[in-house]
């Protein structure tokens, strides 16, 4: 029942104030977590994962568990990293994955403009970051430019793998507290509020949702700098209520009026939350039946105390990680935990992913992964590590534009991921990244530049676009050249006559669940038709990859 | 006020030409052969701003800030007038071929984006609960045997319920030139075709569905944008790209009957003057290039276009010169089947509902006008219940 005591959040007297959460941010320490490049281990042992992730048992703990748990917890498990995860068992795993990176989960150096309100220069920025990227000082007058480096380095978290269940949690909460570059406008509020999302991507709820009502992206995505109390504007409101906490169905119009008032003044001013006191209405307002003088830290501690809350965010957390609707009791059950713990998140994926029978294992193979999941997995299982502008791209034809959920509910998720024009995508976006398609040529042979125009961060950006080919010129100024390393992943091809057993191989590597026998033999066939045209083994490879990555079983895990 | 068909089109051969002419004078399109298109203002956007009512004293009162003047405005009725960027619609209204449905609304209006929009495309208050989308129930019931060809397409980003069928493909396609399988398609093609037909309700299998009609629909969708020369130049906006995409795809022959796309940006919260004033000037240069390079051609008159809103907005503005979430609002039909003119009732300015409008015609309406007249089908499955129509046909 415990909701965690609200801080007396008397409104001082002071016209603009501060807030605590600035304050925290200033304090943390600064540990750079340095993109590494992906080890290509020759994995001789892979016999040994026979046969990877089939069905979980819901007792006993396998190697088919611990693949289920890493596919939902991490991000695109490589064998390896499942091999050892089953070697430490699921306690130590879950462990591991909640401790990954604390203490070193806030670069203070990209979060200094934020809370002081100056620009790091190109220069600094291009000092700090990895080498690399050479080229980034030339297009770092664009405003777009800090927020593509974040995203460079965004990327190369989640493919160095290292603190992988804190970037998935950075992920879904940038499906939950959206903001869009495109209606933000200012990379360095986009990357602040991405920033505090990471550092508190399993702290707790609470302390996210006061820290996302003084966000500067959100103040301004959700219009409520321009909150004021002679004419209200309701948009965070409706949004806080309907999307971050409580759901369509549990609040008035009435309430939303009067969350608005509570929340007149809540603005920003440098990349700062300021309280504007003469725009704050102080008079008495009645939020979900509690009356009062309500500000809003008053209005956060009123929505935390509803069940429905709880549920809510319970309800999304088992969708994102169990790929379907849980049940009432489970919900239920899931849901009072979280409002007992005061919102703990950690607590509460410690308790989820730890439960023996996560993810329950009919559920195994029915999740459909998202396109910066499904890139991310592909990048890893091959030994690829492209810049977050080639991935991201990738990912942005498939449907998931980093940086730009398409409204403020973020991305629909599960089949809603699944398109005609999607799948064609994701299977075009792996041949692309496998170094089987140059996006220039996908294009160019039909005419029009779409395409690449949309593979930007910013399609309206000039100054990125300045030869027509942004994508390819991104790409090669970054020095990045597709070459996977797929014979270390999965051995040699072998002699002639034996690709059945190739065929295994890669359907274990890339599929969640085990093939049929049609499926396999298909796979033999294309090996041999690949032979045939007398391709050498690593294109070969390449192509069969692409292949199996293509089909319906690859979008899942 | 209501045009005489026949008088219009002998006076406006000048403007439409003898081709328009000898098609129109024509027995109409048999209903095997109706389309439709939907173009979705995603936001809400104000109805107020754009058909607006003249003289009304309710108005300009709660709307000091975003208030047009009326000497700004484009007439088409008594006391009711288009937003000034209407300047290609404008004369498509007066020509009978452009007419608005006023005060379009439901019970208990939620002002949820997502929740209205889903009212929207289900038909139904608990929205995609419900199942699925008033077109894919519309497929089903004009293609009760075809599980196979996708006959419903949408272009742009996005994936509107309104077309979820969980038992017949749709196709979503983004940018036609990659709307195909780039590398090993052969390969992958076999693949799918090998699998067989969808297996019960699995997500593989909605993937296996979907990927299938994805393949089968590719040449085709890439073949006739190639091949498409449209008559008049769109504008350079998405929207412009994406009805020219509808353009072609109509024009080919795949099966395709209803199609949809999506402008977005209509959340008006705050400065709304310039930025709606943006978003009408594209949406009438696009729906008025659409009409001139197709729905004017012998082709364009089997095809009727529908532009709705999840909602309107609050008839008073607020601080940040924007408006908030509302309730009805105008519905446009584009077409050379249509009884011109204003339909329904415009909604009172005195009569507010807690600052909003009073619906005063059930969106369903429209819907059960539209696949009872146009599509010659019974609304009642496909709805839920039933609605009466309207008389927006010919």
């Amino acid at each position: 029942m415990a909701v965690a005591p609200l801080a007396k959040a008397r409104v001082r007297k002071s016209a603009r104030e501060v807030t605590p959460q600035c304050e925290r941010w200033g304090t943390m320490v600064l540990t750079m977590c340095q993109p590494r490049a992906l080890a290509c281990i020759a994995l001789l042992s892979f016999a040994l994962l026979s046969p990877l992730r089939a069905q979980a048992s819901a007792q006993s703990w396998t190697r088919e568990s611990a693949a289920a748990l890493l596919e939902r917890a991490a991000l695109g498990p490589t064998p390896r990293e499942i091999e050892r995860a089953f070697a430490q068992g699921r306690e130590a795993t879950v462990a591991q994955l909640l401790s990954a990176g604390e203490g070193s989960d806030f670069p203070e150096a990209l979060a200094a403009p934020v809370l002081h309100g100056g620009l790091v220069g190109p220069e600094a920025l291009a000092a700090r970051l990895d080498r690399r990227r050479a080229g980034f000082v030339e297009i770092c007058s664009d405003h777009i430019a800090p927020l593509a480096e974040f995203g460079n380095e965004w990327a190369a978290r989640m493919l160095a793998g290292e603190d992988p269940l804190r970037e998935r949690m950075l992920l879904f909460w940038h499906g939950h507290f959206t903001s869009s570059f495109r209606d933000v406008g200012d990379s360095w509020k986009l990357i602040g509020e991405l920033e505090f999302l990471r550092a508190h991507a399993f702290g707790r709820f609470d302390v996210l949702l006061r820290g996302i009502a003084r966000d500067p992206a959100m103040l301004q995505y959700l219009n409520n700098n321009k909150n004021v109390k002679e004419h209200p504007n309701e948009n965070w409101a409706r949004e806080l209520l309907e999307l971050f906490t409580l759901g369509d169905g549990n609040y008035s119009e009435h309430d939303i009026k009067e969350t608005a008032r509570a929340f007149t003044g809540w603005s920003d001013a440098e990349r700062r939350f300021v309280l504007e006191r003469v725009a704050h209405d102080y008079g008495q307002k009645t939020v979900l039946g509690t009356s009062g003088e309500l500000d809003g830290d008053h209005v956060i501690e009123i929505v935390l105390q509803q069940p429905a809350c709880a549920r809510w965010l319970a309800r999304k957390l088992l969708v994102h990680f169990e790929g379907v609707e849980p049940d009432e009791a489970e919900l239920s059950a899931r849901a009072d935990e979280l409002r007992q713990s005061g919102y703990d998140l950690r607590a509460f994926l410690r308790s989820l992913l730890g439960d023996p029978a996560f993810p329950r294992a009919q559920l195994s193979g029915r999740r459909v992964l998202g396109p910066i999941e499904y890139s991310l997995a592909l990048c890893r299982r091959c030994g690829l590590n492209p810049p977050g502008t080639v991935l991201f791209a990738a990912a942005d034809m498939a449907g998931q534009r980093a940086f730009f959920p398409p409204s403020v509910k973020g991305w629909e998720g599960g089949l809603g991921w699944i398109t005609t024009g999607s799948l064609l995508a994701r299977s075009n976006g792996s041949a692309m990244l496998l170094g089987l398609l140059d996006a220039h040529a996908l294009v160019q042979s039909e005419g029009g530049d779409e395409l690449l125009t949309r593979a930007l961060l910013e399609p309206e950006s000039n100054q990125a676009r300045t030869s027509g080919l942004p994508l390819l010129d991104y790409a090669s100024s970054t020095g990045w050249n597709p070459r996977p390393a797929l014979a270390a992943q999965l051995g040699a091809l072998g002699a002639p006559g034996r690709e059945a057993d190739a065929a295994q191989r890669l359907a274990r590597l890339f599929w969640p669940t085990p093939a049929t026998q049609a499926e396999l033999d298909g796979i033999a066939e294309e090996l041999r038709a690949l032979r045939a045209r007398g391709l050498d083994e690593a294109d070969i490879w390449r192509h069969a990859a692409h292949y199996v990555l293509s089909l319906p079983r690859a979008q899942l895990d | 006020m209501h045009i005489d068909r026949r008088s219009f089109l002998g006076g406006s051969l000048g403007v439409f030409g003898a081709l328009a002419l000898g098609r129109n004078a024509r027995a109409r399109p048999c209903a095997k052969e109706r389309k439709l298109v939907i173009v979705e203002l995603y936001g809400g956007n104000d109805g107020l701003n754009t058909v607006v009512p003249l003289g009304e004293k309710g108005y300009h009162g709660p709307r000091a800030r975003i208030g047009l003047s009326p000497a700004s405005l484009l007439p088409i009725a008594d006391g009711r007038a288009f937003n000034p960027r209407f300047v290609g619609l404008q004369p498509l209204f007066k020509a009978g071929v452009l007419s608005v449905v006023e005060g379009t609304g439901y019970p208990n209006p939620n002002r949820s984006h997502f929740s209205s929009q889903d009212i929207w495309y289900t038909a139904r208050p608990t929205g995609r609960a419900s199942g699925d989308g008033w077109i894919g129930r519309l497929l089903e019931e004009l293609y009760p045997n075809d599980l196979a060809q996708a006959h419903a397409f949408h272009i742009g980003a996005g994936t509107p319920y309104m077309l979820h069928s969980s038992t017949r493909p749709v196709a979503f396609l983004e940018v036609p030139a990659a709307f195909r399988f780039a590398q090993d398609s052969a390969a992958i093609a076999a693949a799918l075709e090998r699998s067989g037909p969808m297996q019960g309700d699995s997500a593989q299998g909605r993937i296996q569905s979907v990927a299938r009609s994805a393949q089968a629909a590719s040449s085709a969708v890439r073949e006739a944008v190639a091949r498409y020369k449209p008559r008049t130049e769109y504008p350079k906006v998405q929207l412009g790209t994406d009805l020219c995409n509808v353009a072609a795809i109509l024009s080919s022959e795949m099966g395709a009957r209803v199609l949809t796309v999506r402008q977005d940006g209509y959340d008006f919260h705050d400065d709304q003057l310039r930025r709606q004033d943006v978003l009408l000037h594209e949406l009438d240069a696009c729906l008025a290039s659409f009409y001139k390079d197709f729905l004017e051609t012998p082709a364009g008159e089997s095809v009727t276009l529908l532009v709705f809103s999840e909602f309107g907005r609050r008839v008073a503005d607020n601080a940040s010169g924007g408006t908030d979430h509302g309730t009805a609002g105008p519905l446009f039909l584009l077409g050379r089947s249509l009884q011109p003119g204003l339909h329904g009732k415009h909604p009172s300015l005195e009569d507010l509902d807690e600052g909003d409008l009073r619906f005063t015609t059930d969106f369903r309406s429209v819907y059960s006008s539209m696949i009872e007249n146009w599509f010659g089908l019974p609304s009642e499955r496909i709805l839920g219940a039933k609605y009466p129509t309207l008389p927006l046909f010919t």
